[in-house]
């Protein structure tokens, strides 16, 4: 077995040579092994948002529920009682309350109204906080990609840097300015 | 020479390599005397065969002896063997290193964590240890197990082999796929590195062949991995890159009659049974040499260096699909390897290391 080995390591050197061969005539792009770990890489932080999906739904379930609950007009409470006369008394105090009961159940409707608003309006902002965060990462990934690809040595990659802070630094002024 | 020898796993489940191993070595110890397989979780297709480990006391009779199968951590299986006063003997068929599994899952990256620490925790009580291949030996003499023999538990091989493969699948895949055809054969999971494999095919299929089938048989555990790897397929635009899940014996046999290359481009295997495979249906293999698989392979198959590289990967493939030379001489060295991994001379030795224990 162990004569065998060096006629396969010669063939991995073979190959080896091969593959620097076709880089040198151009056939193999020269980042493109980066590229697509970058692009693989991509695909797996959006996976890790898609693993949100089952908070999600529960979170859309509990929303609808309080929506319902908002427009849901309240019923009375019954009046059946076990001890004789007391559904006579149940209605009587019903009655005489009756006002007030209605004037709760709208508020608490209300309030139920608004905390719907409030965590639709809280869902809306965290999806384009979101979509913000993804499309910075993707702008990040981008621009280091394009520092990897610079030829080393020749200064290219730091003169973008230094064009690109610059700008920024601009930007902050001009917000700064009264 | 009587005794009773039971086994104990974590999981008995259909297909599962630990469930088959421990199927196979039943009949090994039921040479000696009475012998039953005990699982703390189980697959309805099992029962009968394999019992809860809470039935044990009821049907174990008078046990000198307990095969342990160490996986995924287990409490009620530690705190159980913690308290046998049985020989124990341990089968290491490899827990994959919990780092893999990080990001894409962490509860079977705590699962694995505590799989090892059981490792730990059991070493005291540990009589004598079986590990499938001398690098799963070496990873238990790292945490200080002593009495370790190896045993290829490669049986399985024969079982594919001796199976008439499926007849549909057999024709479905010389009438409908043309062209050579790649096989994987695994789990997809974050160590078997599919990714790199598909940066190794994009890079064949774009530079240097374009009409090759990749075929990716296994069963999908880790779902965010799976997902992402299928995600990458459909964005590189890979059309004849296909995952048809976990299949019949039948159906897998029909695919090794198939292909013109095993490939693999995984970072951690116990033992890596689809080499073996490979040899024993004549189909020369392609994989990395990392963990168990330059042991496995023995010089019968190209394996790469361990360092990433998707270009060397894609040249490699080519090479075994258009040097039929070469590929003429892995097979017979592939007879060779086989040869010394022969499934009778495993059981032999199980049996040899059963004796001594007892």
């Amino acid at each position: 077995m162990s004569t065998d080995r060096p006629d396969l390591e010669s063939l991995i050197e073979r190959l080896r040579a091969l593959v620097e061969e076709r880089r040198l005539r151009g056939e193999y792009p020269p980042s493109l092994d980066q590229e697509l770990s970058a692009h693989f890489h991509r695909i797996a932080a959006l996976r890790s948002v898609a693993s949100l999906e089952e908070p999600r739904k529960i979170f859309e379930e509990k929303l609808e529920a309080l929506r319902s609950a908002s427009r849901t007009p309240p019923q009375g409470a019954s009046a059946d009682s076990h001890v004789p006369g007391g559904k006579l008394a149940h209605r009587i105090i019903g009655r005489l309350t009756a006002r007030q009961h209605q004037a709760m159940s709208d508020q608490i409707q209300e309030l139920a109204a608004v905390t719907h608003e409030v965590f639709e309006a809280m869902d809306r902002s965290e999806r384009v906080i979101i979509e913000q965060i993804f499309g910075e990462l993707d702008a990040v990934i981008e621009r280091m990609l394009s520092y990897e690809r610079a030829p080393a040595g020749s200064g290219l990659a730091e003169k973008e840097l230094h064009r690109r802070v610059e700008q920024l630094e601009a930007e902050r002024a001009r917000r700064a300015r009264p | 020479m009587s005794f009773i020898a039971h086994q104990v796993l974590t999981t008995a489940a259909p297909g599962d390599a630990v469930t088959d191993s421990a199927l196979k070595m039943a009949d090994v110890l039921r040479e000696f005397g009475s012998s039953l397989i005990f699982a703390e979780n189980i697959h309805p297709d099992l029962y009968g065969r394999v019992f809860p480990l809470r039935d044990y006391d009821e049907r174990a009779g008078n046990s000198e002896m307990i095969v342990w199968h160490s996986s995924i951590g287990a409490p009620e299986v530690r705190e159980f063997l913690q308290l046998r006063d049985e020989r124990i003997v341990l089968v290491y068929h490899n827990i994959t290193p919990p780092h893999f599994f990080d990001f894409w899952d962490t509860d079977l990256a705590a699962l694995l964590r505590m799989g090892l620490q059981d490792l730990e925790l059991l070493r005291s009580k540990v009589h004598l240890s079986i590990a499938v291949s001398d690098f799963n030996a070496r990873e238990l003499n790292s945490i200080g197990y002593r009495n370790v023999e190896v045993v290829p538990l490669t049986w399985s091989w024969q079982r594919l082999g001796s199976i008439a493969p499926h007849q549909p699948t057999v024709d479905y895949l010389a009438n409908e796929i043309d062209g050579p055809v790649l096989l994987y054969v695994g789990q997809v999971s974050p160590h078997k590195r599919l990714d790199l494999l598909l940066k190794a095919y994009h890079i064949l299929t774009t530079y240097l062949r374009d009409h090759v089938h990749l075929f990716m048989i296994g069963s999908h555990r880790v779902k965010s991995y799976s997902e992402t790897v299928r995600s990458f397929v459909k964005e590189l635009n890979l059309p004849f890159a296909q995952f048809p899940g976990a299949l019949s014996d039948a159906e897998l046999a029909a695919h090794f009659e198939r292909a013109d290359v095993i490939v693999t481009m995984s970072e951690h295997e116990g033992l890596c049974l689809p080499l073996v495979e490979a040899m024993a249906f004549d189909t020369p293999f392609l994989a990395r040499s990392h963990a168990a698989v330059p042991f496995t392979a023995g010089g019968a198959g190209v394996l790469l260096p361990p360092e990433e590289d998707p270009f060397l990967a894609a040249e490699a493939m080519e090479l075994l699909i258009s040097d039929a030379d070469l590929c003429a001489t892995l097979k017979e060295k592939g007879k060779a390897r086989l040869a010394a991994l022969d499934p009778e001379g495993s059981m032999a030795k199980f049996r040899d290391v059963i004796r001594k224990v007892a």
